[in-house]
């Protein structure tokens, strides 16, 4: 009868943690700016929130036009226990011959499918 | 009736002093005649209409094709440019003017400066070269002085590069809030929602498509976008098309402007048309961006040769336009 309630207890133990939100949401921001600029369409389309698939299109495309796009300074933290992760930095891009700056800022995250999405821009 | 007039003034000629009389009778007979020499058809003048036809100004200006010739023609200046009809490349026709009333009544009602317009677009529309010296000056108008109003009435827009002209700027990125600037729009603002809150403007020129390729049903599909955006926000788009053929020798783009201008009965400024009578269609060795016109004084022969000379002297007439006949419409 012991074995039986220690058995229960590790499985309501497990089943409590796959509907938790775990790992780090700010990893996840980062590692999808990174796939932005990069243009990487499968990452990208995983890391995506589902309220957002249908701008995929447009986040893909979104440094096409430009070149050498990449990362400066990025670090991103949770913040507290809410949806949304700040990150400091910038995203250089060449266009002709000047460089455009795109300063990071807020983003709102969500949990989907057992894992953490990027949903755009926090209000 | 007359027989009474006769009997009426045969009576007052025997009860009055003949010599009151007649004079007057003959002072009412003049006015009469005047009034009808004057207004023979009777028309009350108050229900004029208020928009002549076409009012083309007729002027004497040289031949610009040809530096060389010095030969004088009489051209209507505001008939066309370049050989091509104005109205080719100024697309405002009635039922669009119409339709586009409807939209300007709507953004009034929604707090938008019937004096401001703003700029969608990439590097070609970019300051200084697009417009701007019709706000910084000098600029000498030439023969298009009848353009001077639309200056003075949408003083302060031309100079204004505004948060949606950006170089690298695509169909895409209208909407991407990333590419907006954070210093003036909101989080999660897009590019084309933050210009239109910050200038509220009440005329939008769209420039796209030079850094759109090879996926032509995504740029009509964000075009499309942009259109319903502005409509929905009482602001009338202007879709203008491009010299530059980017996105392969098809001119794909500019006839999905084109059509996409047609589906939503909006203004086409057709800027496409009239470059093609421009040396190397008014485009700089690059291909895309365009030869400058840095005198701005449309008096000198290069003027009506000169990319930006005729694409600002175009987007100003289709400014001038709709002004006259969109917003001063009934």
């Amino acid at each position: 009868m012991t074995r039986f309630w220690i058995v229960l207890g590790v499985l309501w133990i497990l089943a409590a943690c796959a509907n938790n939100p775990t790992g780090n949401p700010a990893r996840m921001v980062e590692r999808y700016l990174l796939a932005k600029v990069s243009r990487d369409d499968t990452a990208l389309r995983r890391l995506l929130c589902s309220e957002m698939e249908d701008q995929y299109e447009r986040e893909l495309r979104s440094f096409e036009t430009v070149s050498d796009a990449h990362l400066d300074g990025m670090a991103c933290r949770r913040v507290g226990e809410t949806n949304t992760v700040r990150c400091t930095g910038v995203i250089w891009a060449v266009y002709g011959s000047e460089q455009t700056k795109f300063p990071l800022t807020t983003y709102r995250v969500v949990w989907e499918d057992g894992e953490w999405k990027w949903c755009g821009e926090a209000p | 009736m007359i027989s009474l007039a006769l009997r009426v003034t045969l009576r007052a000629w025997l009860v009055m002093n003949r010599k009151i009389i007649f004079p007057l009778l003959l002072m009412l007979t003049v006015l009469a005649l005047f009034v009808l020499l004057v207004n023979p058809g009777g028309q009350d003048q108050r229900f004029k209409p208020i928009r002549s036809p076409t009012s083309a100004v007729r002027a004497v200006i040289p031949v610009t094709r040809n530096p060389n010739n010095t030969q004088v023609v009489e051209t209507d200046s505001l008939s066309s440019l370049n050989g091509i009809p104005i109205e080719q490349i100024v697309q405002l026709p009635p039922a669009v003017a119409q339709e586009m009333h409807t939209v300007y009544l709507r953004g009034q009602a929604l707090g938008n400066d019937p004096r401001a317009f703003s700029k969608v677009g990439d590097s070609t529309i970019e300051n200084p070269h697009f417009l701007a010296r019709f706000d910084e000056k000098p600029y000498n108008l030439g023969s298009y002085t009848r353009l001077q109003g639309a200056i003075e009435y949408f003083a302060g827009s031309f100079a204004r590069q505004g948060m949606a002209v950006q170089r690298g700027l695509h169909s895409w990125t209208v909407f991407d809030p990333m590419w907006a600037d954070p210093i003036y729009c909101e989080p999660n603002e897009s590019v084309i929602a933050c210009e239109f809150r910050v200038h509220r403007p009440s005329i939008v020129l769209v420039r796209l498509g030079s850094n759109d390729s090879g996926i032509p049903e995504a740029f009509e599909k964000n075009l499309r976008q942009l259109v319903e955006y502005s409509l929905a926000k009482g602001v009338i788009p202007v879709l203008g098309t491009k010299a530059d053929r980017f996105e392969g020798p098809g001119n794909t783009n500019n006839q999905i402007i084109r059509r996409v201008a047609a589906d939503y009965q909006v203004p086409l400024w057709d800027y496409d048309r009239v470059a093609q009578t421009l040396p190397n269609n008014g485009l700089r060795d690059d291909g895309i961006h365009m030869t400058y016109f840095y005198e701005h004084d449309y008096t000198l022969p290069n003027a009506l040769q000169t990319g930006h000379g005729v694409h600002n002297l175009t987007a100003l007439m289709m400014l001038d336009r709709i002004w006259r006949e969109v917003m001063q419409g009934d």
